[in-house]
């Protein structure tokens, strides 16, 4: 890509601090010196029109930075925006949009640190919650434009000579999160989607929630692991070699058969790839 | 460190992967049945919305007025059905409402 002239760049760079929103604008008194210096610079170069001034156009774009990052947001936590109503979750984009300005030319990739954000929003604290809540949101957005990937490669598979067997390093889809909450998380996210009935009532006391969200297919999906497969779960996101982990639960109490769940697995589709170490050494 | 009884499992578990492979590999549709499948019932949603979040514009979003200063600091949306001890007990009472007057 050819790089722009330099001052191309220049009026460019202008533009970006004109328009981005910036924490500071949350108080114009305390406004500091750099954002109205670039406005001002940026104000030369621009030939206003009759009908629309310098001011109202850059105020149409900076708006407009603001409500498509918003809306973003929006789209990407829809329970957390009802859990806290319209009103609040709009406020508070707006507050996160200026801490967060985007930094990826994807508006999927934007939003992610919304849940360690909420951790620290004060009006937020009275819904402990709502964070992981987000973290789940996050992690399905994540899994819904994760991309593809083809199923496990049994004759590759078939491949490994057996006494290297030990060595595997079978791998969990890339779309997948494992998400741990001590919320009942899954059925507050599951009370608040469109279609389900509204007298739903979630109990905070009820078991916190052991999460895998992953995408099979087209089909994005939360599981819920019973215990043991949570922990061996957690084995394979580790990476430890399958011999390891074979190892690992044979020694714990109550024991748990790996040798019968990796089959079950990979029929669910949790098991997407492998990994084998170079044996030349 | 390698005892006798993890290489078994390796070996069983290999080899039933295997065996799985065996009967799939012709016919990669077996697998969309899924045998031993634990669907959860609800769970799941089609989809964020028809296109993810591939389809954004600003229209009517683009607002020429100055942020509001002032905003609603008490959540007004679904979380009083979320009923629990740990809501008694919330983190940090909100002084923010008050103060900002």
């Amino acid at each position: 890509m050819a790089t722009p002239p330099s001052e191309l760049r220049e009026l460019q760079n202008l533009f970006y601090q004109a328009i981005v929103p910036h924490a500071q604008q949350a108080s114009p008194q305390i406004a500091k010196l750099p954002v109205q210096t670039s406005i001002d610079q940026l104000a030369t170069q621009i030939r206003s029109q009759d009908n629309l001034g310098f001011e109202q156009g850059l105020a149409a774009y900076q708006g407009s930075v603001m409500g498509k990052l918003t809306r973003a947001l929006e789209e990407i936590y829809p329970v957390c925006c009802r859990l806290v109503g319209p009103e609040f979750f709009a406020a508070m984009s707006r507050v996160y949009v200026r801490q967060h300005p985007s930094r990826s030319p994807d508006l999927g990739d934007y939003g992610s640190q919304l849940p360690s954000f909420l951790e620290q929003f004060e009006p937020a604290a009275a819904l402990p919650y709502l964070p992981d809540v987000a973290r789940l949101e996050w992690s399905w957005h994540r899994a819904f434009n994760a991309m593809d990937q083809p199923g496990l490669d049994f004759q590759a598979l078939g491949s490994i000579p057996q006494e290297q067997w030990g060595q595997i390093r079978f791998e969990l889809p890339h779309s997948s999160v494992l998400l741990a909450s001590r919320y009942p998380i899954h059925r507050i996210w599951q009370a608040n989607q469109p279609d389900n009935a509204e007298s739903a009532q979630v109990n905070l006391d009820q078991a916190g929630a052991q999460l895998l969200i992953w995408r099979d297919r087209l089909e994005t999906r939360i599981d819920l692991p019973n215990e043991a497969d949570w922990q061996l779960l957690q084995a394979f996101a580790a990476g430890h070699p399958f011999g390891e982990i074979c190892a690992q639960f044979l020694d714990q109490e109550p024991t748990l058969d790996v040798a019968t769940r990796l089959p079950v697995w990979v029929q669910r589709g949790w098991i997407a790839g492998f990994l084998i170490e170079d044996m030349d050494d | 460190m390698k005892s006798t009884k993890q290489c078994a499992a390796v070996t069983v578990a290999l080899s039933s992967v295997l065996a799985l492979g065996l009967n799939t590999v012709t016919t990669q549709e077996a697998l969309a049945g899924k045998p031993g499948f634990e669907k959860c019932a609800g769970i799941v949603k089609a989809g964020l919305n028809d296109c993810g979040t591939s389809k954004h514009d600003c229209s009517g979003k683009a607002t020429v007025d100055n942020d509001p200063e002032e905003w609603i600091y008490v959540a007004a949306g679904t979380c009083e059905k979320i009923v629990g001890s740990i809501l008694k007990a919330p983190a940090e009472p909100v002084e923010a409402a008050t103060t900002e007057s």
